[in-house]
């Protein structure tokens, strides 16, 4: 298997870090609220959506621990004791990749799935497993992955914007443009090979679309 | 046709009547305002007096229903989650 690494340049590195820390708190701030209103209401669509951000912000806070702890060198010292052999096999760094890779893109799916109209767990099973089989197939699983999730993502900032048509307000206004931007984020990450501008493009882009899902989050809670 | 109320909106529209009426209200006025059968709403007011969401009380010889701290307390969260779920298109799922 082999990765496709998009490195931007050593400056970057801490500002990327706390950019994906505040990627993590804002999926996981909308995981606690969906667990709240599934608390309430009990309805297993909420369950999912908030399981669907979970995954999401683990697959981001696992990353930002492993890189916050590649810069103050304490990797080898205190991670691999409990992951254990398999990481010296895989590479440490690419072990944690794809734990991201897998989190990030199971949550997509569920998210993906709730905005289909008929639903089950067959129709599930099919979309999560043919985007596992694609990345664990390919000859590039990162770039795989940044393309299956551009694709999950383009799908969501569809539904938003048909949302938004039929709605027209600020929440849909918010959710179509915040999606649009974090799918534009990961399509650059997917043509960015050692272009490091892209890199830093595309970690802005997100950020901007992380921040629209915030204030919609902020303006719905407050 | 309008959809069916699930028992969490019915909930919702007992206290939010019992809100609208001061925080006060006599079983005639619940019974219209939220729109069940009697015996629905006996049902149902026990369960909201067990989980202490309202309290019974009588006033002159009359039953009035009031709405406790933790009744506010569960309309502002109810109001709360709705905004969340119309807000992330969750109402529409």
């Amino acid at each position: 298997m082999n990765v496709f690494t998009c490195v931007g340049p050593s400056w970057f590195s801490g500002i990327a870090i706390m950019l994906e820390l505040i990627f993590a708190i804002v999926t996981g701030l909308i995981a606690y609220f969906s667990y709240k209103a599934y608390k309430l209401l009990e309805k297993r669509e909420i369950l999912l959506f908030g399981i669907s951000f979970f995954s999401i912000a683990l697959g981001y806070l696992i990353e930002v621990i492993f890189n916050f702890s590649q810069i103050y060198k304490i990797t080898r010292a205190v991670l691999e004791p409990v992951i254990g052999t398999m990481a010296h096999q895989l590479n440490l760094g690419f072990f944690v990749s794809l734990v991201h890779i897998i989190l990030f893109v199971l949550g997509l799916t569920l998210l993906v799935y709730l905005t289909v109209p008929k639903r089950s767990k067959k129709l599930y099973c099919i979309i999560s497993g043919l985007a596992l089989i694609a990345l664990f197939t390919s000859a590039n699983i990162v770039l795989t992955f940044f393309l299956i999730s551009s694709l999950m993502l383009f799908g969501l900032t569809l539904y938003y914007y048909q949302l938004h048509c039929k709605k027209k307000n600020i929440s849909t206004l918010y959710n179509f443009v915040g999606f649009g931007a974090i799918f534009l984020g990961h399509l650059q990450l997917a043509v960015t090979s050692g272009f490091s501008m892209l890199y830093i493009a595309s970690h802005i882009t997100t950020f901007f679309g992380f921040i629209l899902l915030m204030m919609n989050l902020y303006r719905a809670i407050k | 046709m309008s959809k069916r109320r699930s028992r969490v909106q019915i909930v919702f529209d007992i206290l939010n009547a019992v809100k609208m009426k001061g925080g006060k209200i006599k079983p005639t006025h619940l019974l219209y305002k939220s729109n069940l059968s009697h015996n629905m709403m006996n049902e149902y007011l026990l369960e909201l007096m067990n989980k202490k969401l309202i309290v019974e009380e009588l006033n002159k010889k009359n039953k009035i229903y009031i709405l406790t701290n933790k009744g506010y307390n569960y309309l502002e969260e109810f109001n709360q989650v709705q905004k969340f779920m119309e807000s992330f298109g969750l109402d529409e799922i």
